[in-house]
């Protein structure tokens, strides 16, 4: 039996494995986390500051929310296509072009998330000689969202190159029309 | 040209290419600032910390809770109480729905902060119905391009943040610098639209009451 998940978005399904769907669900449940994290840490860091009694570990908290966050949102906007991005000139595309040009932006993708990967792993390993002020956490709790993300980011860039060689990127327009009614 | 300059150009070039071919913003940029490193010194993984370095800046903390404000109006249907209030305000001079949308936009840019999010919103909510009283499509793209730009100036503007955490500078000083220039941008369309636009279809003047 097929499980639905309610914050998976149903746009751009051909692109998409079912398999993946608990992974964008959980994605998009850790935004939630972290928006809602940061969104308390920082009104609580207002009135423990107002009331003369500041908790100076609150905004340590604040970031770490607000890095994840951000790392976590860019994994789930790949897999949701909301990255912020020209479109008009690859969906004006046919045929073969059109394939050569989708597969080109995906392998761009895929390179940078893949620099994310390696790169943000040996900062990571570099992060643990320096330490976060004034709880003297190693940033390497920080630096760790980066490769983390370039992984999350690479296998749904790959997902969506198979599928798109598949079954073709440009979307189903009956879908399409059927999901904005 | 210095060689630093060429390796900043070429960045720049690869950055706009991977840009108009498709390829997401952030991914154009890490791109191209990752192949033009390759030509400098500068080490790859210092590249990649500066994701993280770019991001640790409280004032950047402020982009999403404008986001998250917008979606909360939103969902409180406050949209279309400011359309009803532009309509109400302006829907009787001549060019209508014209000078509904640059007051309409003035409204939002001050709650959205976004040039993205003011389009939007506005190809949502006016587009159709200027197409339907026969305004031309051009220019109801160009109109709503035009007075999107006034959310980049007015607080809370999400570029002024950015810009302000980036380069050291009073965000607060960028916000009162970009009222009057905004003002400007949203009167100087009205008057645009008063005198070069179509007439349109001029609503009667609505009473005090109906403002209220």
């Amino acid at each position: 039996m097929k499980r639905s998940y309610s914050l998976v978005l149903e746009r751009d399904r051909h692109l998409k494995w079912r398999a993946f769907d608990p992974v964008e669900h959980v994605l998009m449940i850790l935004c939630g986390v972290t928006l809602t994290g940061f969104s308390t840490t920082v009104f609580l860091d207002v009135v423990t500051r107002s009331l003369g009694h500041p908790w100076l570990w609150l905004q340590e908290v604040t970031m770490t929310f607000f890095v994840y966050g951000i790392f976590v949102g860019a994994a789930a906007a790949t897999r949701r296509s909301d990255h912020l991005c020209l479109s008009a000139i690859t969906e004006a595309m046919t045929g073969r072009m059109r394939l050569f040009v989708e597969t080109f932006n995906r392998l761009v993708v895929l390179a940078a998330a893949l620099c994310m990967v390696w790169f943000g792993y040996l900062n990571f390993l570099a992060g643990f000689g320096n330490f976060r002020m004034p709880s003297m956490t190693p940033l390497a709790s920080l630096y760790a969202a980066i490769p983390l993300s370039g992984a999350l980011i690479a296998l749904f860039t790959v997902e969506q190159l198979v599928n798109g060689w598949r079954n073709g990127f440009a979307a189903d327009r009956r879908v399409e029309e059927r999901l904005s009614a | 040209m210095t060689a630093n300059g060429l390796i900043v150009s070429l960045m720049a070039v690869l950055f706009l290419i991977f840009g108009y071919l498709g390829v997401p913003v952030a991914f154009s940029l890490i791109a191209g600032v990752v192949i033009g490193t390759l030509f400098t010194p500068v080490s790859l993984p210092s590249i990649i910390a500066q994701l993280f370095n770019g991001i640790d800046a409280e004032p950047l903390m402020a982009v999403p809770f404008f986001l998250l404000v917008g979606e909360l109006m939103t969902s409180a249907n406050v949209v279309v109480r400011i359309a009803n209030l532009s309509q109400a305000l302006v829907g009787h001079v001549r060019g209508g729905l014209a000078q509904v949308v640059t007051v309409f936009s003035m409204f939002f840019s001050g709650m959205s902060g976004s040039s993205s999010a003011d389009v939007a919103v506005l190809s949502r909510t006016m587009a159709r119905p200027m197409a339907e009283e026969g305004y031309d499509a051009a220019f109801v793209a160009a109109l709503i391009a035009a007075a999107a730009t006034i959310a980049n100036l007015v607080p809370p503007s999400i570029m002024a943040v950015v810009y302000g955490a980036i380069g050291n500078v009073s965000i607060a000083g960028l916000f009162l610098g970009g009222i009057a220039p905004g003002l400007m941008i949203g009167f100087g369309l009205m008057i645009y639209c008063y005198f070069f636009g179509p007439a349109g279809f001029r609503r009667p003047r609505s009473s005090f009451g109906n403002l209220a």
